[in-house]
């Protein structure tokens, strides 16, 4: 039985492990569709809806132009609007808008487990939140995107219900222990952030205080997508891969080299991940003898001889002479591993080797999704992903605070550098044992100057966000005020 | 040499050292003192047994203060505690309560971090638990609308960050002291009738220069900078002494390029010396307005012609035609302070029209409704920039501009479904609670533009001269995407604030979309019952 490689060696173990599955671009838009749509439970066939929105695709149409142009401007917003209602998604502030495009890869279903799960105090706020401004009737919507498509809806325009995918038994990364809880911390960081967030933005609903509502949720899902991909390589759960910060306009050289070098954990927590998961696969399979045996260097050389590469039935085919390459490549890499310098096992060659064969097979790699969110929510530099560093914008900044710090508290700056080191690995300089941190991870240290000049310039947005405020002695305090 | 004892205080007064109170012997404590209606103020407090809680930022003059009138006797009756931001919190809070037990009035000079933290603390002090009201009782120093009642029982704060010390009054008081000992005494390491001191001293002596200096640093607060008592000091001296001694004073000395060159008597005067020194009080009159670099259409010309030769206050030495743009610069600065004019008119001339109008709202020289649409019609246009003829009623309805999209970046455009008439929005100033008022001037650097009859806690916008300068340069032009993120923030905060008070939801919905890249509005109606869009109409 040929062995089908990004099924077994990706899918599969992405299923068991991760759930969603970072091999597609996901935009911000895409989760807030995904996570929008298993919060409500459904989606739209909004035939009517979708053919006004896109004039390109569908010419004629009974609403004026200008409204269509005006729609379309909105509505596509994210640039995730096509020719194919199921392949989109909008810009969306209600559950019409909902589609059953799959872009966000269960992402959104992920973090609803999370937001659903009940340690104590039930499901998250967060939830209530979401289904009462996404389902604001006719009368009630009140933002300006939902009512302008409100006569969009009258016909051609069905709920369907949506089925979830997640396992009744939950994959690795949603474990629960026999009390019920989740093993792994770093969920209940982002599930208390979400709860945070709605804490603050709770009772709220009316006009544009809802849109703001709807992106901070999202930007924090896409962070905390981020995040989970960051520390998916982990050993210790309770440790974070450090991400610096660099707020200044013009880092030192110091202190963009380390922002630089944080950001390449990235990669190398995902490689790791991978690799251990792809070795658990092979085990597993191996065991299960349905592929046959992956014992000797002739059964692994077969096995990448008859490999099928990937799957044809997804919409994104491969050309052949791609898909050519890919045995000799994967035979050069799996040499290599064997070689008197690495003198790894057949098998263990074969799970590295095939490692590094998963960036070439999928249309991005893990690494590229994550990249490719970090620098949509503001949170990754943009430009060349060699030369990429941490650099919350404003309105990410805005989400951090309000997830972190409850109503009504007033915490120090110190006490807030604390908190986001401990539960995101965010670092940006009011610590004072950054460069400590940044040690065990090898990153080279920064001069004192440099943190002290970034603390400033992350104080200085908080201020004049209005989240700080600075007080004689350098005294900085941190709050949400409404 | 000016051999007197202050000549190297005021040097000292300049960069730092004689400017912190802690630090200075007391007879130049004393000498160095303004007094103001504060101190008459703590005085009586202290005479009807109130406690006195002085706050503000470093450099304020909270210790300073303490020590004058202690030394005058006049707090005698009251436990001072001079500098309690060095104290724990929790002593504070003892001898405090004791003192409270025995009738004796607590005065207390603490920055503000330090007094948040024993508000925080108060509790378990059962006779001074009301003190956890402090930090509502700052915020509320200033208020605008209704006077907040205090929450403090027979206690004063006194936030002296929030006092203007920039008034005429107090810096003649600095003036006069600096100068009175350098006028009394002549050099004799200057060359007769020579000496800058002299010169400075005797300029800024005279009530009309001091004006015009104070005209400056009046600008210079308004945009926002607050100035304290040793930043003002400290500039008073330097632009006395140029930071150096007369024995010194003709030395060669380094240029920028390396080379030496002799210094020229212009090198320290007054109206140069405003422009070159260092500190933040400094950088800000650079950046605000010298007079150098601002044209006057009336004078100009006739400056570079050398044809004024009349109605300069100091005649000697003589006012020479320039030979190069230098020169005219330095004459023009010259003119500014030294020439017998109108310097409101002058500035009306010289000034940028957004910083002259600026000022005249601030100081409330213009009709408030009049500005309120003005300042609505700015709002409006940096969301929907428009061009003049097609902003029909941009002036008369605020618009609650918002916009959408889940990635970062630039929104396509920016939509409104509710609108709030102008009429219903008034401005604001800021005035000092009553119990203060009489105390301090507090500073005029913005106004609030809120609903009619706005309660602390209710939407407001602070036009300061940052908002206002957006404004301004929105309407003139500037796109929207170059606008500072903290700006839009303000805004956005100030719209969505106010949509409780736009109304609810209506039958007919008009949904304005703006696409400021092309300059364009569009409005959309929609009804709702029908879930038909209504008749549409393009602006």
């Amino acid at each position: 039985m040929n062995t089908d490689f990004e099924s077994i060696f990706f899918d599969q173990t992405i299923e068991k492990t991760l759930f969603y599955s970072p091999k597609i671009e996901i935009k911000p838009v895409h989760l807030a569709n995904g996570l929008f749509r298993a919060i409500c439970g459904v989606y739209t066939e909004a035939r009517d809806q979708h053919m006004t929105i896109y004039p390109k695709g569908y010419p004629n149409s009974n609403v004026n132009e200008q409204i269509r142009g005006v729609l379309h401007s909105i509505l596509s917003a994210d640039g995730a609007l096509f020719a194919r209602a199921q392949m989109s998604s909008y810009t969306l502030s209600h559950i019409t808008h909902i589609t059953s495009d799959n872009h966000d890869r269960r992402t959104g279903e992920w973090l609803f487990t999370i937001l659903n799960h009940d340690y104590g105090n039930g499901p998250s706020p967060a939830l209530e939140l979401l289904r009462v401004l996404l389902n604001q009737d006719n009368r009630q919507r009140s933002d300006e995107i939902s009512t302008l498509t409100l006569p969009l809806t009258k016909t051609g325009f069905e709920l369907k219900d949506f089925k979830p995918q997640i396992p009744d038994r939950h994959p690795g990364s949603l474990e629960v222990d026999e009390a019920g809880a989740f093993r792994d911390p770093l969920l209940y960081s982002i599930r208390k952030g979400f709860d945070c967030i709605a804490k603050h933005d709770g009772g709220k609903g009316n006009f544009g205080e809802k849109l703001d509502t709807l992106r901070r949720l999202v930007t924090w899902g896409c962070f905390s997508i981020y995040l989970h991909l960051t520390n998916s390589g982990s050993l210790d759960r309770k440790k974070r891969v450090p991400m610096l910060l660099c707020m200044v306009e013009s880092p030192s050289p110091t202190l963009q080299q380390a922002s630089t070098q944080s950001y390449q954990w990235v990669g190398r927590s995902i490689d790791r991940f991978l690799r251990i998961a792809i070795r658990d696969t092979l085990n597993r399979i191996a065991e299960e003898g349905i592929y046959g045996s992956w014992e000797t260097d002739a059964e692994i050389r077969q096995h990448i001889q008859t490999m099928i590469w990937k799957a044809f039935g997804g919409g994104m085919r491969q050309a052949e002479a791609r898909l050519a390459k890919y045995t000799p490549q994967c035979l050069l890499f799996y040499d290599s591993y064997l070689s008197d310098t690495a003198n790894q096992s057949p098998r263990s060659a074969f799970v590295n080797a095939a490692a590094d064969m998963i960036d070439q097979i999928v249309s991005s790699s893990p690494t590229a999704v994550a990249r490719g969110l970090g620098t949509r929510i503001g949170l990754l530099s943009p430009g060349l992903y060699t030369r990429k560093r941490y650099t919350a914008v404003p309105d990410l900044l805005e989400v951090l605070i309000r997830a972190t710090i409850p109503p009504q508290e007033l915490w120090t700056i110190g006490k807030l550098a604390n908190h986001w080191a401990n539960h995101y690995g965010l670092l940006f300089g009011a610590l004072g044992e950054e460069n400590t941190r940044l040690a065990e991870w090898g990153i080279n240290a920064i001069d004192g100057s440099s943190l002290y000049d970034n603390t400033e310039a992350l104080t200085t947005i908080l201020e004049m966000s209005g989240y700080a405020r600075r007080y004689a002695d350098g005294v900085v305090l941190v709050s949400v005020r409404e | 040499m000016k051999a007197l004892p202050l000549f190297e205080d005021l040097a000292e007064f300049y960069n730092g050292h004689n400017a912190v109170a802690e630090r200075v012997e007391e007879s130049k404590l004393q000498y160095m003192h303004i007094s103001t209606s504060l101190d008459t103020a703590i005085e009586a407090w202290v005479m009807q047994g109130l406690d006195v809680i002085l706050t503000g930022n470093p450099g304020d003059g909270k210790t300073h203060l303490i020590n004058i009138l202690q030394s005058k006797g006049s707090l005698a009756s009251a436990y001072l505690e001079k500098d309690a931001s060095q104290q724990d919190t929790q002593t504070i809070l003892k001898i405090w309560q004791q003192r409270k037990q025995e009738n004796i009035p607590f005065v207390l000079a603490i920055n503000h971090a330090p007094l948040r933290n024993l508000a925080a603390e108060v509790r378990g002090y059962p006779h001074l638990e009301y003190l956890a009201n402090i930090p509502d009782e700052i915020d509320n120093c200033i208020y605008y609308n209704e006077a907040p009642k205090s929450k403090l029982q027979r206690t004063i704060i006194v936030d002296l960050s929030q006092r203007e010390i920039v008034t005429t009054s107090v810096v003649k008081g600095i003036v006069d002291k600096l100068c009175k000992q350098v006028l009394s005494t002549p050099c004799t390491d200057c060359p007769p009738r020579k000496c800058p001191v002299e010169y400075n001293a005797k300029a800024i002596s005279s009530d009309e220069i001091l004006h015009n200096v104070v005209t400056i640093l009046t600008l210079v607060a308004r945009r926002g900078f607050h100035t304290t008592m040793r930043d003002l000091i400290g500039l008073v001296a330097y632009i006395l002494t140029g930071d150096r001694l007369c024995a010194t004073r003709w030395q060669p000395v380094k240029n920028e390029d390396g080379n030496f060159s002799n210094p020229t008597f212009e090198d320290y005067v007054y109206y140069n010396l405003l422009f070159k020194g260092r500190s933040h009080l400094f950088d800000a009159i650079r950046t605000t307005f010298d007079p150098a670099n601002y044209s006057d259409s009336d004078n100009d010309a006739k400056l570079w012609a050398g044809v004024i030769s009349d109605g300069w206050l100091i005649p000697k030495p003589v006012v020479i035609i320039p030979s190069s743009l230098e020169e005219l610069k330095i004459l023009k600065r010259r003119y500014f302070f030294e020439h017998q004019h109108d310097t409101a008119k002058l500035l009306q001339r010289m000034l940028p029209t957004t910083e002259y109008n600026f000022g005249a709202m601030i100081e409330g020289k213009l009709d408030d409704p009049s500005e309120v649409e003005n300042l609505v019609g700015m709002i409006n246009n940096l969301y929907a920039p428009l061009h003049p003829r097609q902003r029909a009623d941009q002036s008369y309805r605020l618009r609650l501009w918002n916009s959408h999209r889940y990635s970062v970046g630039n929104p396509p455009g920016y939509f409104a479904m509710r609108s709030m008439p102008a009429d219903n929005l008034t401005i604001y100033r800021p005035k000092a609670v009553p119990q203060i008022t009489h105390s301090m001037e507090v500073r005029q650097d913005h106004i609030l533009l809120a609903v009619q009859e706005w309660l602390p806690g209710d939407p407001s916008l602070r036009i300061d001269w940052p908002m206002y300068q957006a404004l301004t340069s929105a309407n003139y032009g500037t796109p929207i995407e170059v606008q500072p993120f903290h700006i839009l923030r303000r805004l956005d905060l100030f719209l969505r604030g106010l949509s409780p008070e736009a109304g609810g939801s209506r039958h007919i919905e008009n949904i304005e979309w703006s696409n400021h890249q092309y300059r364009t509005l569009v409005s959309i109606r929609v009804n709702r019952t029908n879930q038909s869009y209504e008749q549409e109409r393009h602006a």
